[in-house]
């Protein structure tokens, strides 16, 4: 594969991840709005807001992996690392992203049990309004696993800077 | 390995870790697993693993966070908060302090839909400090104005510390907001008291031009204020009437907020998606930080590492105030070098179950935890809100101006502190009182 073929599909699930976050950010936001003008006024609220309004937080949360870990726009302590240059500045980044891509190994390794259990019984959220919660896993699974996939190519990435090729070497 | 050295070995992990460049969250969660699987075994981890992020994740709770970080992005971008500091400045600005004031007052109606204080002084940074400056502000105390008033947006409600507190110690949020309400206003308070004294004391802080408006345009300024009065007593009331759960208020505040926007032509389609970006960011960010602190207070408890704890802080007869100093103490040097979300993510796990055993009101600590977090994001050197408001000005503002700027307001902190600590009840009678507590 390419590094032009992994870079169209990375723009590719960045695209589509976006949509389907704005789309559960919106669906949490018309849900919610919703019931309460259901409720307050037409006695009427939304039947399974709660549950549905709670998978579309989860969604928003894991897809948005994707997009904080391609941006790294994590919580860092730049205590020490503000200071270091050259070398030292290059191996603190590959250190960063190799605690990064273990913390999303083992949080993007449990979602697919998580995911798999879900299909295997047709997993339905419980309450008034029964709605399929297996997509809402897969997506979960997929944010978490290719968030951990961007974290491994950019450590990948680190790791090349961190061994510049002298010009003039062995071609 | 006993189980207070086995906590005390997790959180050197995590710092060793988080000094080493490794994101907090990822740094939490790689130490609090790297424990887990050392004491209890690999299994107790995959399951925790297995549950705890999805089951966090997924509480109708917590749509609280995207909801009123939703709300607050689109009022920041839709020009509300020109519009507000407009009004301030034409009804304030006319004496030597007025624009300081003007500031704070148009940063406190703004933390009433916003909850986040770096977002705070960011944009009054670039909206307010420009007009501050043009008048002869001083440039340090102008800066350092904007920096403290920002952190108004994590007392007054709809507070994110707060809701960052509630998820990780399981108190209500509608309680811990409304907590917020009386400790915001008189920070907000202190800080106009200092700035008055300040200006009167040091005469070359004052403006060099101070502009007078006719009754007539002060009142035409109010126009555009009052969609956000609107927005913030349908918002907050909802929650302390008890019609609305902060999540649901969130949402309502959100969709308002959008259709503000939309009325006033100031925000269009591209703004709206970048609005939903900038949320879903912020909101998977805190997201990892926080299951991070879970899992780290869950391993906390399995380890046996706060019964033990608690044990021997019992065993010293440690009373309230003690402990509470304390607390203040680490805080006040641990923020010195550290932002505000990790302090709080390591350290409560461990500080929360200690302060329920020594019989502390929840409601009153969120509050000093939340007031010592303000105040860490505005103390050198390591002060988040400092640094955004140097960030967003387009003025070159060095760290000393802005480091010395900041001191007589920092004395203001301390006794607004010790204030929240001496009378409890400036912080939990308004909880107390709410409808359905």
């Amino acid at each position: 594969m390419t590094m032009h073929a992994v870079d169209t599909a990375l723009a590719w699930a960045l695209r589509m991840s976006a949509w389907i976050g704005w789309a559960a950010l919106g669906l949490m936001m018309i849900v919610g709005t919703g019931d309460v003008i259901g409720t307050a006024f037409f006695r009427r609220p939304i039947l399974g807001a709660f549950e549905m309004a709670g998978s579309a937080l989860a969604v928003v949360m894991f897809i948005g992996l994707i997009h904080v870990q391609t941006r790294r726009s994590h919580i860092v302590v730049d205590l020490v690392t503000a200071g270091l240059r050259g070398p030292m500045r290059r191996l603190a980044d590959c250190f960063a992203l190799f605690g990064t891509v273990t913390a999303l190994y083992l949080i993007a390794r449990q979602t697919w049990p998580l995911m798999l259990d879900s299909w295997r019984i047709r997993e339905v959220s419980i309450g008034a309004f029964n709605f399929p919660v297996y997509p809402v896993k897969t997506l979960i699974c997929l944010g978490a696993t290719i968030a951990a996939a961007i974290a491994v190519v950019q450590l990948l990435q680190s790791l090349v800077r961190l061994f510049p090729r002298r010009e003039g070497g062995a071609a | 390995m006993s189980p207070i050295e086995l906590g005390l070995a997790a959180i050197a992990a995590t710092l060793v870790l988080a000094l080493a460049g490794v994101p907090i969250g990822p740094a939490m969660i790689v130490a609090a697993c790297g424990g887990m699987w050392l004491t209890v075994g690999e299994r107790f981890m995959w399951a925790t693993l297995k549950t705890l992020p999805f089951d966090f994740a997924s509480q109708y709770t917590f749509v609280v966070v995207p909801m009123f970080v939703l709300m607050g992005v689109v009022a920041a971008r839709a020009d509300i908060i020109q519009d507000l500091y407009r009004a301030a400045a034409k009804w304030m600005g006319g004496t030597r302090s007025g624009l300081y004031v003007a500031t704070v007052a148009a940063s406190a109606g703004f933390s009433s839909i916003s909850g986040s204080t770096v977002v705070n002084s960011a944009v009054f940074g670039k909206v307010a400090l420009p007009e501050m400056l043009r008048n002869g502000c001083h440039k340090g105390f102008s800066a350092a104005s904007i920096a403290a008033a920002g952190t108004l947006a994590g007392l007054i409600p709809p507070s994110l510390s707060f809701v960052i507190y509630g998820i990780l110690t399981g108190q209500s949020i509608g309680q811990l907001f409304m907590a917020g309400v009386f400790p915001g206003l008189l920070t907000m308070a202190g800080y106009l008291v200092a700035i008055v004294l300040v200006v009167r004391l040091i005469p070359g802080y004052a403006p060099t031009a101070i502009t007078r408006y006719p009754l007539g345009e002060k009142i035409r300024s109010l126009k555009a204020v009052w969609p956000i009065l609107i927005l913030a007593t349908l918002v907050l009331g909802g929650i302390y009437t008890g019609t609305m759960p902060p999540s649901a208020a969130g949402a309502v505040g959100a969709a308002g907020a959008i259709v503000l926007a939309f009325a006033r032509r100031s925000i269009n389609a591209r703004g709206l998606a970048d609005s939903f970006q900038e949320t879903m960011i912020l909101t998977t960010t805190l997201f990892i930080v926080v299951v991070g602190g879970l899992l780290l207070g869950r391993f906390f408890v399995i380890s046996g590492f706060i019964r033990e704890i608690t044990a021997l802080l019992a065993a010293f007869d440690l009373g309230v105030y003690s402990f509470l100093l304390l607390v203040i103490g680490l805080y006040l040097v641990l923020g010195m070098f550290v932002d505000p979300l990790s302090m709080v993510v390591v350290t409560l796990p461990v500080l929360y179950p200690i302060s329920q055993a020594l019989g502390i009101n929840p409601i009153w600590f969120a509050v000093i935890i939340v007031k010592l977090v303000e105040i860490s994001a505005v103390t050198p050197p390591v002060g988040l809100n400092l640094f955004a408001v140097m960030a967003a000005s387009e003025t070159k503002i060095s760290a000393g101006e802005i480091y010395r700027g900041i001191l007589p307001l920092l004395a203001a902190e301390v006794v607004i502190l010790a204030l929240l600590v001496a009378f409890p009840a400036i912080s939990t009678w308004l909880p107390a009182m709410m409808i359905g507590n």
